[in-house]
């Protein structure tokens, strides 16, 4: 398998696979949907609420937050030494106190550590009018995709196989003219191969050669060859993602090989 | 008795739950807004 890094910056990654299965890339991907641990408000203690909006959707527009998660320093709070009362080691705890008239947004939230302080700052929870107020305090636990939406780390995660444009060599003088009536940047003609300037751009290709039916030009899809692209909701970043990731899928493939063993 | 806040003169006001045609005693409105207790509230965040 080679792997070549294309983008690997702050919240967004793609990839470059080849040499590969599309099983395999899927079973990363559905790894980051749904294994990826990340931090997420859990429990909301309201003390005051006058605002328009009721608690529970409050509390609900808090769980989407994103919270910058270090899975060093945490463990789930169903296997922390507490017995899932909340200590420092599985809770991260913030409050907020907001009196109207002014917009509440999720910077507002005080953390109890100011390495857990809040990066997305600008995301609004809620509008207060005058002598409206908001006090309340809440509980950020570690969970899982698969459990509940606020815990995926990673959006879209996807992949897109690698394609291959084969022309009928006999055709040539007809390829040429098809080609003069595609828009200027979306494919070049090189000798007798024809290539998609902008992979992501095939669809577009494809209706043309359906519209002209243009049959001397045939779009095959390599499976061995993948573009993995993911995006992260600012809670990691893409590159620690990828990696706790891999870490995750590497464990659960030795946990099958032991339990094979078993057999 | 449960306590209720006047829509119109804002008046803290009591009556029974059993209570029909409810009126303010001082403006005589008939809108009002149940006054949240002051204990803490815990909820899940779904």
């Amino acid at each position: 398998m080679k792997v070549k890094t294309v983008e690997l910056k702050g919240n967004k990654g793609v990839l470059k696979i080849e040499d590969t299965d599309v099983y395999f890339v899927n079973s990363l991907r559905r790894v980051m949907l749904a294994e990826l641990p990340k931090l997420a408000i859990d429990n909301v203690i309201i003390y005051d609420n006058t605002s328009a909006l009721f608690d529970e959707l409050i509390a609900h527009r808090l769980g989407l937050i994103p919270i910058p998660t270090d899975l060093q320093t945490l463990v789930f709070r169903d296997q922390c030494k507490c017995e899932g009362k909340g200590c420092p080691n599985c809770t991260v705890r913030y409050t907020l106190s907001k009196e109207g008239d002014c917009v509440v947004y999720s910077g507002d939230l005080q953390p109890e550590h100011p390495s857990f302080a809040i990066t997305e700052n600008t995301i609004p929870i809620v509008e207060l009018m005058k002598d409206q107020r908001v006090i309340l305090e809440v509980e950020a636990v570690l969970g899982r995709g698969r459990d509940h939406a606020k815990w995926q780390m990673v959006l879209a995660p996807r992949y897109r196989m690698e394609t291959k444009i084969q022309v009928d060599k006999k055709h040539i003088n007809e390829v040429k003219a098809f080609v003069e009536e595609l828009p200027k940047d979306l494919v070049e003609l090189k000798g007798d191969k024809l290539e998609l300037k902008d992979p992501s751009q095939k669809s577009i290709l494809e209706s043309y050669l359906e519209k002209h039916k243009a049959d001397y030009i045939s779009i095959t899809k390599d499976p061995s060859k993948l573009l993995f692209s993911f995006e992260t909701d600012g809670s990691m970043s893409a590159k620690a993602a990828l990696q706790e990731s891999i870490n995750i899928l590497a464990k659960k493939y030795e946990e099958f090989r032991g339990l094979l063993k078993d057999l | 008795m449960t306590r209720y806040k006047c829509g119109l003169c804002k008046k803290a006001v009591q009556f029974d739950v059993k209570n029909i045609g409810m009126q303010c005693p001082y403006c005589g409105s008939k809108v009002f807004y149940k006054e949240r207790p002051t204990i803490a509230k815990r909820i899940k965040s779904l």
